[in-house]
């Protein structure tokens, strides 16, 4: 019989494979690239990252130029996606406005992944004490309403930051974090007590490695698959976060511009002029998409159940060490 | 063997899609409701918000006051053309019909005869002269901002100043708030008639008696309910339409008051829709869901040609702010160069679309004292900015300060911000941040003075220059917070309040805007406000003025010649 | 059991009391106050303002009245909405927010969940992918851009429904399938991926080897089991519609807790901003409650100590 207390148990498969070194890396790989869908998903990441990074290269003007002469003009052999209100051209904005939307995808997910595995990983060790208290104290950052609570973190410190594009989204990087980590949180916490209940680590300890150092070496690697699905799945979901507070008015300082600031602009001239929000609405969707398959496509891969590992067992304190257990399902009637 | 399974998916996939298709189909099966006998004179209109209080002499919101102008009828009210007209009153109290008195200080109005609430009790002087003293109850709550409109009444100020103030307070006894509220000088010599007496002769006190907290309330509603008063079904009052439904954040309808002194509205119900986002009340109305609203800026291009398209000058003028208490604008020099970096025709093609008149001048064209010349020194003039900014110091930009153009967040404040960064970084080599903050912030940094440059959009509450001059430019005045003071404007304010020739006055108040502007270029206008609004052809009737307020139309909302035709 | 249930409730008060904490000193943090209106007051007023509402004492005592008038059912009143009482305020709203929520998670899971399945079932070909893009598109646009889309074409464009309000099937439908849209592209993939885990299993290759039809199968071996981690994210995120989707409920004017939630932060409603947020933490808390429940109930190899 299973036991589980109070903590959600996670639906993502609950295996440790074994592998030879550094062979479960390889293998996902290889399951990786073969995933066509994620491996599409992936070039457009890339894609995106490369506009982002050599945007001032590949913009045809200034992003925040405006030409007093020509407002709200359609796609057209000077201005390829068309100019806004101000004259501003659509797609040097839209190409400049990946930095952003992926920086605060990106560090959203540095922030909330640290904090999760820091917790996570305190909780599982076995204190329970610790445990109860931490995952309390997830428990209360997590009853908080999501948005409303980034609106209300982000509201506190604006006003202090209000003016510096660079310090506007540390804020609202932090704030983003700040509530996506407790499902990461729980979600190591998960994995790990239920690899503790293993012979191996059982093992590792009779052997006297202490607790800390069981976690860290043999148990955080395994949790790093699904803790990477998720923040991958977490990326989009910043980035939308990011485009609904620039809809409301929390985003950035004036002129930087986002994807999401660019959507929040062009939504008031949808009727006669939808490719100022289409356009960017466009390139988030895409994105969206490339980063759920690129997710989906990692799943898998690091889904050892679809490989077929050689089983081999090796104790020894300074090696990684990694059981194979299947885990039996009830027989149906 | 999936194959089975799937015929079983794709059979309630079918039974869906059919299930949403005949649900499409009777949506439009729904025309428009009453064709046959006459048309229902009904107007539906947008307003952003829930209104936060409908209390007259409580409310200050533009929301708030646009309802309030249907619900209540103060002694006088304003005319098409802005003049002051009796309304409750009989007359107008002027010095010819000895309703003022020879030295300006006392003003008797004589009320019609038969006036009465909406709840058909009896209307009299005495529920004026309620109302009025309440106004200034310090412990009255609500807005507390236009009260010092009024301290021109007699007793007015020490009554509602009579708790002091944060750094002095005082608690005077029950007994002692009810001897300064009798001391206000305003008292119904009987039924019929009220009398008011001021502390010095004014110009400008007929308007202000046309203003909302005029408007009187009936004091047993609001003893025996306290503030739920305002809820429909129990808000009593006394002007052509009564409030039959508020539900709250969703609607409010007023109909015809059967109790109105006044000629019969042509409307017989107002509907008032809460629609928070402008797109969205922009689309409602293309589908026939409101019969008029906002032509938001966006639209504007293909909105022009439209024959539902219209567009009003309003008494309003938007303009960028320096705080010369702040480096580096404590410098008249820096603050005109900046001024003249600006090319306000750009930013009347960019920004407001075409909707607006570009300007140098701060007081409207419509209004005494305006002056096509004035602000001349504030024109657009790249070249002279480069060499005024030279000439204080800092050519080309180099060693100033670290600048920031602060704003509310809303949609025409950051476009104006944006517009103004590049104007500064194209025309004057100067780069400024941009803050953006939620409006209560912004109050905050603006009350407390802690900015350096903002944006100033004034709109008229009555028009009048005093409205305009005084209560921003005068020394120490509460809307002043640009920290602005030269004791030559407020002189020059002192005499044209006691000027009684108007255009003498007009006069001076030019000569004040010569020298906020010219001189000191305190603040840069940019244009005076058009106002463009949607109206459906079926609409007829509806009189715009310059200080409609939120609705448009707001002020003759009640017209007897407002009329919905078929449609 | 019982125990546990006791337990787990019990821990509800600490909890809500840390969450009613921790915004009561953001809420206060937030720069300006009630009275930072349109036009400055004097500071008189303000000060007279704040003493009658209590905003001037220490926040610990304004924060230990509250939670005894709390326990009282007292959650004060809103400064933006003459005095009203908040239970009033939100009352109203909530359930809008909690119809509003309700149907989407409705349709989320009456067309997510098969979709899923349906996508499993045909893993790697033509049907599971145009399905899983179809879901992803729809899940991949901002739902305020969803929502204006539709209202444009179906509204302004073809006149078939109305935009704004609240209150007929008609006014529900474009509001729901924006909201709808990211929880049924969500449900769809979770279930995918839950469904593919126990089609590997032992147990369902003995019952396809037993010949049984598919939808046997499915029905009685697979549904069961892939459901349960569906259920265990549905929970949370049934809990995040029915509070209210602020940017949908401002969109299509529909008077919701969500939409009052925003508005309060931009007014510093203080009232209104806690009640919300207590109203939300105890609606997250129950549904994961409920979800630990149904877990047991549907997996008896757990037991709950």
């Amino acid at each position: 019989m299973r036991e589980l207390d109070s903590t959600r148990v996670t639906p993502l498969p609950v295996v440790a494979t074994e592998a030879r070194s550094r062979g479960l890396w390889r293998d996902a790989l290889r399951r990786l690239a073969g995933n066509r869908l994620a491996m599409a998903g992936a070039a457009f990441v890339l894609l995106t990252a490369a506009a982002a990074a050599f945007a001032p290269l590949i913009d045809r003007y200034p992003p925040n130029r405006q030409d007093t002469t020509a407002s709200f003009e359609g796609p057209s052999a000077r201005h390829w996606l068309g100019t806004d209100q101000l004259g501003r051209d659509q797609y040097s904005r839209l190409v400049n406005g990946a930095r952003v939307s992926l920086s605060v995808g990106i560090l959203t997910q540095i922030v909330a992944v640290s904090l999760g595995l820091a917790v996570g990983l305190a909780a599982g060790l076995g204190f329970r004490t610790l445990d109860n208290l931490l995952m309390r104290f997830t428990d209360v950052v997590y009853a908080f309403p999501d948005l409303l609570f980034v609106i209300l973190l982000v509201s506190v410190f604006r006003e202090a930051v209000a003016g510096s594009a660079t310090r506007t989204l540390v804020v609202i990087f932090v704030a983003i974090g700040l509530v996506a980590w407790p499902n990461i949180a729980r979600l190591v916490r998960g994995q790990i007590l239920s690899l503790r209940q293993q012979e191996f680590v059982q093992a590792a300890e009779a052997l006297g490695a202490s607790r800390l150092r069981v976690a860290l070496v043999h148990l955080l690697p395994n949790t790093l698959g699904p803790v990477i699905v998720t923040a991958t799945f977490g990326i989009p979901a910043a980035i939308f976060a990011e485009a609904g507070l620039a809809f409301i008015g929390l985003g950035l300082p004036p002129p930087t511009p986002s994807w999401g600031r660019l959507v929040a602009d062009g939504y008031d001239a949808i009727t006669s002029h939808a490719n100022l929000v289409l356009a960017p609405a466009l390139a988030i969707a895409a994105l969206m998409m490339a980063f759920t398959f690129l997710g989906d496509g990692l799943r898998d891969a690091l889904d050892p159940r679809l490989a077929t590992p050689k089983p081999r067992v090796r104790v020894l304190p300074a090696t990684r060490v990694r059981v194979r257990v299947q885990r039996r399902w009830r027989k149906a009637a | 063997m999936a194959r089975t399974m799937m015929k079983g998916v794709k059979f309630w996939a079918l039974l869906a899609l059919l299930a949403l298709a005949i649900l499409g189909m009777a949506a439009c099966g729904q025309g428009d409701k009453d064709e046959g006998n006459g048309v229902p004179q009904v107007l539906r209109a947008r307003i952003a918000g829930d209104p936060e209080t409908l209390d007259p002499q409580k409310a200050g919101f533009a929301t708030d006051i646009s309802i309030m102008r249907q619900l209540f009828r103060g002694l006088v009210y304003f005319d098409q053309d802005l003049n002051v007209v009796a309304a409750a009153a009989e007359e107008v109290p002027s010095v010819e019909n000895g309703g003022i008195s020879v030295d300006g200080l006392t003003y008797n109005f004589e009320l019609r005869d038969g006036l009465e609430w909406s709840d058909g009790s009896p209307l009299t002087a005495y529920d004026w002269e309620y109302s009025l003293k309440r106004f200034f109850d310090p412990t009255l709550g609500g807005n507390q901002y236009y009260q010092s409109f009024y301290y021109v009444i007699e007793g007015a100020q020490e009554y509602n100043t009579a708790l002091g103030t944060p750094d002095q307070p005082r608690t005077p006894t029950e007994s002692e708030l009810v001897s300064l509220r009798d001391g206000v000088g305003v008292d119904a010599v009987d039924d019929d008639t009220l009398q008011i007496r001021l502390n010095t002769a004014s110009n400008t006190f007929l308007y202000l008696m046309s203003l909302w907290p005029g408007y009187p309330v009936k004091h047993e509603a609001i003893d025996s309910l306290g503030d739920a008063w305002t809820e429909a079904g129990s808000l009593v009052s006394d002007g052509p339409f009564m409030l039959t439904e508020w539900a709250h954040d969703q609607r409010l309808v007023l109909e015809r008051n059967p109790y109105y002194w006044g000629p019969e509205p042509g409307l017989e119900r107002l509907e008032l829709l809460v629609i928070p986002d402008e797109t969205t009340a922009f689309q409602a109305y293309q589908n026939g869901e409101l019969d008029f609203t906002v032509a938001p800026p966006a639209e504007l291009q293909s909105l022009k040609t439209n024959p539902e398209f219209h567009a009003e000058a309003q008494l309003s003028t938007f303009g960028l702010l320096f705080n010369t208490a702040q480096k580096p604008f404590d410098d008249p020099v820096i603050r005109k160069a900046f001024a003249r970096a600006i090319d306000r025709q750009a930013y009347i093609d960019l920004v407001v679309q075409g909707l607006g008149m570009p300007t140098t001048g701060w007081i409207p064209p419509g209004m005494p004292g305006f002056d096509p010349e004035a602000g001349q020194a504030l024109s657009f003039d790249p070249d002279a900015a480069h060499s005024l900014l030279a000439d204080a110091g800092y050519p080309e930009g180099r060693g100033l300060p670290d600048i920031v153009l602060t704003t509310v967040s809303e949609d025409i404040g950051r476009l104006s911000a944006e517009f103004v960064q590049e104007q500064l970084k194209q025309n004057l080599g100067v780069n400024v941040a941009i803050e953006t903050l939620d409006l209560p912030s912004f109050q905050m940094r603006f009350g407390s003075g802690e900015f350096q440059m903002t944006f100033l959009g004034w709109n008229g509450d009555y028009p009048h220059p005093e409205n305009w001059i005084r209560d921003l430019f005068y020394t120490g005045a509460s809307a002043n917070m640009a920290g602005y003071s030269n004791t030559r404007v407020d002189a020059l304010i002192d005499q044209a309040a006691a000027e009684k020739d108007p255009l003498a006055a007009a006069d001076l108040y030019k000569e004040t805007q010569r020298i906020i502007l010219d001189e000191d270029g305190v603040l840069a206008p940019i244009f005076h406000g058009i106002s463009a609004f949607l109206v459906k052809p079926y609409v007829g009737g509806l009189v715009f003025t310059a200080t409609d307020g939120e609705v448009r139309g707001d002020v003759f909302l009640a017209s007897p010649g407002i009329s919905i035709a078929a449609h | 059991m019982t125990a546990y249930l006791i337990r787990r409730l019990l821990w509800l008060v600490p909890v809500l009391l840390f969450v009613a904490a921790i915004t009561f000193v953001l809420m206060h943090s937030v720069p300006g106050g009630p009275w930072d209106r349109d036009k400055p007051l004097p500071p008189a007023a303000v000060e007279q303002l704040n003493r009658k509402y209590g905003l001037e004492r220490p926040l610990w005592e304004q924060f230990g009245r509250y939670l005894l008038g709390l326990l009282q059912g007292d959650l004060g009143v809103s400064y933006r909405h003459s005095d009203r009482p908040v239970t009033e305020v939100i009352g109203g709203g909530i359930k809008v927010s909690a119809t509003l929520g309700g149907l989407a998670m409705l349709v989320a899971a009456a067309v997510g969940v098969p979709l899923g399945i349906v996508a499993a079932l045909r893993r790697n070909r033509a049907l599971d992918y145009l399905s899983v893009s179809l879901a992803t598109l729809g899940a991949s646009t901002p739902n305020f851009v969803l929502g204006i889309v539709l209202i444009v074409i179906f509204a302004s464009t073809f006149h078939l429904l109305p935009t704004i309000g609240w209150g007929s099937w008609k006014q529900a439908i474009m509001p729901v399938l924006a909201l709808s849209a990211l929880p049924t592209a969500f449900l769809a993939r979770i279930t995918r991926a839950s469904t593919l885990d126990v089609l590997q299993q032992d147990y369902v290759r003995t019952a396809w080897a037993k010949g049984l039809s598919v939808r046997a199968v499915v029905l009685r071996h697979v549904a069961r089991n892939a459901l349960i981690p569906v259920l265990t994210l549905a929970g949370p995120l049934a809990a995040a519609l029915v509070t209210g989707s602020f940017i949908i409920e401002s969109q299509f004017a529909i008077p919701g807790v969500g939409r009052a939630f925003v508005t309060a932060i931009f007014g510093r409603d203080y009232g209104v901003i806690m009640g919300v947020t207590l109203f939300y933490a105890l609606v997250v808390a129950t549904a994961n409650l409920a979800v630990d429940l149904a877990y047991a109930a549907a997996d008896p190899r757990i037991r709950y100590r």
